[in-house]
């Protein structure tokens, strides 16, 4: 496949973002290749109702 | 050839959590981000809860589409310039990164469990407003105001000149 980009001009005169998160990029400028991947979990069973159980501490090694 | 980045202003008000503003060129940038976000409807913490390794989201490969077809790629770029008069953002946080320049190569990943723990089924069907909608999810209140908001007070935003 021939692709051929003739990009003209680009003249932005204000841009205004409230949060820019997670792994995210606000990019004024040239790119060639870009890979985004996003894993989001949230599933029935992370919401819970009832008294609270703390989340396991990070267990020590010895 | 890539074109260069004409940026007359730029406003940050917050950078957290391994953010970078970035003003030049880059090679690579592979942004990574693990979040377990909990939240409870009475905050109380432990402080050393959570352990990544106890959760597969966070090891499971992602899988990446593959390049099928080879495409040669010719770029023409008539104006030698990406020209943007004001760049305002409030906050980056958890890996972000702002950038004035190019970068050839972007690999970015975020990978995030979300708990909610509430202690009882009773939750306002019908919330007053924003507030109460925040309330109910224990979301933090959104800072709009100052990018949003002129300073010389005007209704919106003028008609700026963009030339760099």
């Amino acid at each position: 496949m021939d692709m051929r980009v003739v990009n003209k001009e680009i003249r932005v005169g204000e841009i205004r973002v409230i949060a820019v998160a997670s792994s995210s990029l606000l990019l004024v400028g040239d790119t060639e290749i870009v890979t985004l991947s996003s894993i989001m979990d949230a599933p029935p069973e992370a919401v819970t109702v009832g008294p609270i159980v703390p989340l396991a501490a990070i267990s020590s090694g010895t | 050839m890539k074109r260069t980045s004409v940026v007359q202003d730029m406003f940050v008000s917050s950078v957290q959590f391994a953010s970078t503003v970035f003003v030049g060129d880059n090679l690579v940038v592979d942004p990574r981000t693990r979040a377990i976000a909990v939240q409870r409807e009475r905050a109380d913490f432990l402080g050393d809860e959570g352990d990544f390794d106890k959760y597969p989201l966070f090891r499971r490969p992602i899988p990446q589409p593959g390049l099928n077809t080879t495409v040669n790629l010719s770029i023409v770029n008539e104006s030698p310039y990406i020209s943007v008069s004001r760049v305002k953002a409030v906050s980056l946080s958890t890996s972000a990164v702002l950038q004035i320049g190019s970068t050839a190569i972007i690999d970015a990943e975020s990978r995030i469990k979300q708990f909610r723990q509430l202690l009882s089924a009773d939750v306002p069907k019908f919330p007053a407003g924003a507030d109460a909608v925040a309330r109910a999810f224990a979301l933090s209140p959104v800072v709009g105001e100052q990018v949003f908001c002129d300073e010389e007070g005007g209704a919106g935003p003028a008609a700026d000149d963009p030339d760099p």
